[in-house]
């Protein structure tokens, strides 16, 4: 590369104003996400992001690279054919909370378990922002939505702990408080082989914190701040203080084979027998 | 061969009567003619009734089931039972008079199967038998397609075992 | 295995997935499920050697989703299921034809609802095939009738999908998907095969849904230096959402139009039997063969009797079924359904024909005496 490469090349300005509410974290997780393809000088078009659907799924509206808005909770299913119909791209799934662990869990635990080579970027801000701040699978126990106006009678999902169950190759969670550190993980889960999650805990000032959260937008910020806390801290913490807190960092980094380098060592392609190979 | 053929293979799941479809079926193309091969097992497979219709056409071939069977082989007394009052009066019964004992008498001929295996020396070749002595009663297919289409159908070590077995059904 | 070459028996499903290797498909995504799953097992061992690639999805909503992605990569791709992995593709299949992803669904219809006869023939979702998935849309639905046809249709349908940029059904059922029959595999290189229209503007004035004089988009594919914005969202030529007053209307008109302004690239019918008979069967798919015999049993019983065969289902063959109603004395139409097809029959019925209803739902192909049943009734 020539020029080193701005978040700009790959954020689509003529698009702004962005629409999320005022206090909301995306934003803050798309110029994570920009930043971390310009630092990795991925050209635009050798990327792909797959969106699902709720408000982070309309970051591909704000983005140059290729993109697919599929349908709701899809998204690493269209994703998979995207990778696997031309391996050289990288292919980037955007997903909200529900989007990604509720109607999608089935596509999310089998993407995992073959550790398709496909990133995973999940904003979780523990409620359905877009449709009026329902309850999903990540809001905590007991806490106050439009659907579960005395308190959420289920418990959340561990977003991390299921995908590190299921095999994926790289789990990392933080903030879009801890803006640095959430680009460092994006751009280590972009380069590294694999089905690859990064979840950035997220503010909804507009539907979750104004349930649960006293204050305004910038207590809300600081509530994700002080709910992620480090591998070092959190262990020390007994179980119950833990149900209070977020491990953040780096928790899985592992080799594990994905989905395409099995197959194609298992299923050499004969290309002496092919009629072309397709492209 | 300028005959249309409607023919039933019927039995139970493990006497071969897929593959001797698929070798009949395969004989008839190599005869020139159309063929439509339907069978029906599925969980049957491992035991319970089976069957295979072959219907052979030298013209476009409509429809795919055999409507009015020419030659049923009844390897069981539930397939014999399944077609012996169903069947025209032109339409040969070729049964296994082992395991059918209770018979219409009409258009039909028993065969002991398995003494004629006991006495090749190999229970399994049965199709292979069975589609010799198809053959000895009704030109449906050429021999000499029928030996090819069990060739390809076949491992080359046991090829030797069920043109015996063929033959022996030919001959009796 | 290599492919098969010349005359052989065959099954219809491994006929049609030959017939996809043969029109270039390197992508299958599917699930199992009876009575299509041969299609994905051929696929399994034989991709590969085309440099392709097969998957085993989660699940139908997967499979289509996947066909979806890898066709907007640039590969050929489709998938095969029955009637309640199709339900499953609802969803898909109207993000398919919206974002113009040029894909072949193969659906090997059972007898449902729910799970129904899972392992015997009916031809019941052909209302589904046209309206399952929500909105508006165009679809095209094609239907073999025998196993040259599974593979003769599905070079066909991917043909269709490319040169429309549209999902296209290949609506079989359990007995041509698998019932084995003789079929003449051709010279692969002898074949017809349409590519989708690629960009020939420079990168940086591609717009992926500006259309062609045609109403469809040249297609570039993820990867290309030509930046491919495919939206489920109401968009604009761009490919970006747009919600603007008129954005929908012209979009939604353009869909339309871009299949119902080239019916004549599309609509397929057969006659077979005399041209003027007392009594028309309008028929598709394997129970159309049983109605090229019944034609054949009436001659016998002294009534004249032809067949309108219904190649494409949908589009409806709306001016080939008037005209033949507007010729005949009586209609009788024979489905594997408690009445689908009839129902489109009569929408276009301007010249007040009778026409009667032979109706297959006992799980088995259609029998003969059903249909002479109603041609008997027809002529009474």
């Amino acid at each position: 590369m020539a020029v080193k490469l701005n978040y700009r090349e790959y954020f689509k300005e003529e698009a702004l104003p962005l629409m999320w509410c005022a206090g909301c974290g995306n934003g803050i997780l798309l110029r994570a996400i920009t930043d971390a393809l310009a630092d990795l000088e991925i050209p635009p078009h050798q990327v792909v992001v797959s969106t699902g659907i709720g408000c982070w799924g309309k970051a591909d509206d704000y983005m140059t690279t290729h993109a697919f808005h599929g349908s709701h909770g899809r998204a690493l299913a269209f994703a998979t054919g995207i990778k696997l119909g031309n391996p050289d791209l990288h292919v980037i799934a955007l997903m909200g909370d529900g989007d990604a662990l509720a109607i999608g869990g089935n596509h999310f635990i089998h993407a995992a378990r073959r550790n398709i080579d496909i990133t995973a970027i999940i904003s979780n801000n523990f409620t359905y922002g877009m449709t009026g701040g329902q309850y999903s699978p990540t809001t905590p126990l007991s806490y106050k939505t439009t659907t579960s106006p005395v308190g959420v009678a289920e418990p959340a999902f561990d977003v991390c702990g299921l995908a590190e169950e299921c095999g994926a190759n790289y789990v990392a969670r933080s903030t879009v408080y801890h803006v640095t550190q959430l680009k460092r993980f994006i751009a280590a889960a972009i380069q590294k082989k694999g089905f690859n999650v990064v979840e950035a805990i997220n503010t909804c000032p507009t539907h979750f914190g104004r349930r649960n959260i006293p204050g305004d937008t910038v207590e809300m910020m600081k509530y994700i701040k002080d709910i992620g806390m480090p591998r070092s801290r959190f262990e020390k913490l007994d179980e119950e203080e833990k149900n209070k807190y977020l491990l953040t960092g780096e928790l899985v980094n592992r080799e594990r084979p994905d989905f395409l380098s099995v197959y194609r060592e298992i299923n050499p392609a004969a290309s002496e027998s092919g009629r072309g190979e397709g492209k | 061969m300028a005959k249309n053929w409607q023919v039933v293979l019927a039995g139970e799941g493990g006497q071969g009567l897929i593959l001797a479809g698929r070798i009949l079926s395969e004989a008839a193309i190599k005869d020139g003619n159309n063929v439509s091969l339907t069978s029906s097992y599925g969980i049957a497979a491992r035991g319970g009734y089976s069957e295979s219709q072959v219907v052979i056409s030298e013209q476009e071939l409509y429809y795919p089931k055999c409507a009015s069977p020419d030659l049923v082989l009844a390897l069981t007394q539930q397939a014999y039972d399944r077609y012996a009052d169903n069947v025209g009066e032109d339409c040969l019964i070729i049964y296994d008079s082992r395991e059918v004992t209770n018979t219409k008498g009409k258009n039909e001929v028993g065969f002991d199967f398995k003494e004629a295996l006991l006495k090749i020396g190999n229970l399994k070749v049965i199709n292979s038998l069975f589609l010799g002595v198809i053959l000895k009663h009704r030109d449906i297919v050429s021999r000499d397609s029928m030996i090819e289409a069990m060739k390809n159908n076949m491992p080359a070590k046991i090829h030797d075992i069920n043109l015996k077995a063929f033959q022996n059904g030919l001959e009796q | 295995m290599s492919r098969p070459e010349g005359i052989q028996l065959m099954e219809g499903n491994h006929a049609c997935a030959w017939g996809a290797i043969d029109a270039g498909a390197r992508f299958y995504a599917g699930y199992p499920i009876t009575p299509s799953s041969e299609i994905a097992e051929v696929c399994a061992r034989e991709l590969p050697a085309y440099g392709g690639t097969y998957i085993q999805m989660e699940d139908e909503i997967g499979s289509i989703a996947a066909i979806i992605g890898a066709s907007l990569s640039g590969k050929k791709s489709f998938t095969a299921t029955s009637g309640p992995g199709f339900s499953l593709m609802q969803e898909n299949l109207g993000v398919g034809i919206y974002q113009e992803v040029p894909c072949v669904v193969v659906n090997i219809q059972r007898v449902g609802p729910a799970t129904g006869l899972a392992t015997q023939p009916a031809q019941a979702d052909v209302m589904q095939a046209r309206w399952g998935t929500h909105g508006d849309h165009p679809i095209i639905a094609i239907s073999p009738a025998s196993v040259q046809e599974m593979y003769d249709f599905t070079i066909r349908a991917f043909n269709l999908s490319e040169r429309f940029r549209i999902p296209v059904i290949l609506l079989g059922d359990q007995v041509v998907g698998q019932t084995y029959e003789n079929i003449a595999l051709p010279d692969p290189g002898s074949l017809e095969i349409v590519e989708r229209k690629k960009p020939t503007v420079p990168p940086e004035e591609y717009l992926p849904y500006q259309p062609d004089e045609n109403l469809v988009p040249p297609m570039a594919a993820y990867g290309d230096k030509h930046i491919l914005h495919a939206s489920s969202t109401c968009h604009c030529e761009t490919g970006y959402s747009n919600f603007k007053y008129g954005t929908n209307r012209q979009l939604l008109n353009r869909l339309k139009n871009k299949i119902y302004n080239y019916l004549d690239e599309i609509i397929d019918v057969e006659y077979f039997g005399p041209e003027k008979a007392e009594v028309t069967l309008v028929s598709f798919g394997s129970a159309s063969r049983v109605c090229k015999y019944v034609v054949g049993l009436a001659e016998k019983e002294g009534i004249k009797v032809n067949l309108l065969r219904l190649i494409s289902i949908w589009p409806f063959p709306d001016r080939e079924v008037q005209e033949a109603l507007a010729k005949t004395g009586a209609c009788v139409v024979a489905e594997m359904n408690q009445g689908q097809v009839i129902n489109e029959v009569n929408r276009v019925n301007t010249t007040n024909t009778p026409v009667h209803l032979a109706s297959g739902i006992d799980g088995e192909l259609i029998r003969p005496e059903i249909i002479m049943a109603s041609i008997r009734e027809a002529v009474k």
